[in-house]
């Protein structure tokens, strides 16, 4: 019909990718609208390019910072300074930022959908049900180190001090190792050189059994206090 | 606000461990607590059996009397870490506290 807006038709009723689609058109197009309006067409390019970027290196940072992010990292906000600090143009960067927070959002989904896919693998195999958790099967510190999530833990859950202050991640409930007794792995924020203990300025790993004492990640025995928290290192 | 007062108070000591570099303490519903520093306790009793009465944390230790009057005191003196951590609790729903 002409002039119906309504580009596709979802036969089910039940809506599907085609009104998403429809959506995410109108969205785009009452962006490059006020883009447009506010920095004309060579604005439009700008934030077109910025979005680019952004877009790819949102899903890089996601992967490769998975841990600080975890640990509440703004890699976006450095990454927007470093943009200004080049800078780039007002439009560029609103499109960097659009395109930054895509990627993110990607690779979360890529990471869910990885997930239920085997969750609903594994409940095939065996008589236990498998629980959906949305708990990564690993996360990446800065230097490339990857630190398994135990199987079937969930989270991300919050560790507190006793005043309630955030100061670290946990994810619970799973039951990794060899002996499957690796119940929970916490990411902690840095800690001071204080006493004995060299301090963590990046932080620090540590896996514990369901009560609460650590690890060893591999065996799943029983770790001494000494020998249970792994440093993150930066990368640099 | 003190959480593991929230989670210790009147709960009562069902075992205590002493590991190799850490004291592990359950209580009867089911909560863990592992402490990390020098601990000294005011006289030569078991605490099994006891009932927390008041938990006291300041800058310098992590006081808990029980209702025998027996007192476990932790320090919390930066001299005295043996790792980042001083303490760790796990509450019986899970909640996790560190110090």
């Amino acid at each position: 019909v002409k002039g119906n807006p309504i580009k596709y038709k979802d036969p089910t009723g039940y809506g599907g990718v085609g009104d998403a689609q429809l959506l995410a058109d109108r969205v785009r197009e009452a962006t490059k609208s006020d883009v447009t309006k506010a920095y004309g067409q060579k604005g439009w390019k700008d934030y077109e390019k910025g979005e680019v970027i952004g877009l790819v290196t949102g899903v890089i940072d996601s992967v490769v910072y998975a841990l600080p992010k975890a640990l509440g990292k703004d890699t976006l906000s450095e990454r927007l300074e470093q943009q200004r600090e080049n800078k780039k143009s007002a439009p560029y960067i609103q499109g960097y930022e659009e395109g930054y927070r895509a990627g993110e959002t990607a690779v979360a989904a890529v990471g869910t959908v990885m997930g239920t896919a085997k969750a609903a693998q594994l409940a095939t195999k065996g008589p236990k049900p498998v629980p959906v958790s949305g708990a990564p099967d690993f996360v990446v510190g800065p230097d490339g180190t990857t630190y398994p999530v135990p199987r079937g833990a969930t989270g991300p859950t919050p560790v507190v001090n006793p005043s309630g202050k955030r100061t670290g991640t946990a994810y619970t409930g799973g039951s990794g190792g060899a002996n499957g007794q690796v119940d929970t792995v916490r990411l902690m924020d840095p800690t001071p050189p204080r006493g004995n203990s060299p301090g963590y300025p990046n932080g620090y790993v540590k896996y514990e059994n369901a009560s609460g004492q650590g690890v060893n990640p591999h065996t799943g025995r029983t770790a001494p206090n000494s020998q249970s928290h792994h440093p993150i290192r930066s990368g640099e | 606000m003190n959480k593991l007062n929230d989670w210790l108070l009147d709960n009562s000591v069902k075992g205590i461990e002493f590991l190799e570099d850490q004291i592990h303490i359950n209580f009867v519903d089911g909560s863990n607590l592992y402490l990390y520093n020098p601990v000294a306790i005011s006289r030569n009793d078991s605490i099994v059996g006891c009932k927390v009465l008041q938990v006291i944390l300041s800058n310098e230790s992590l006081k808990i009397l029980f209702e025998t009057g027996l007192e476990l005191k932790m320090s919390l003196k930066d001299k005295d870490y043996r790792g980042p951590e001083a303490f760790s609790f796990r509450s019986s729903n899970g909640e996790i506290i560190v110090l």
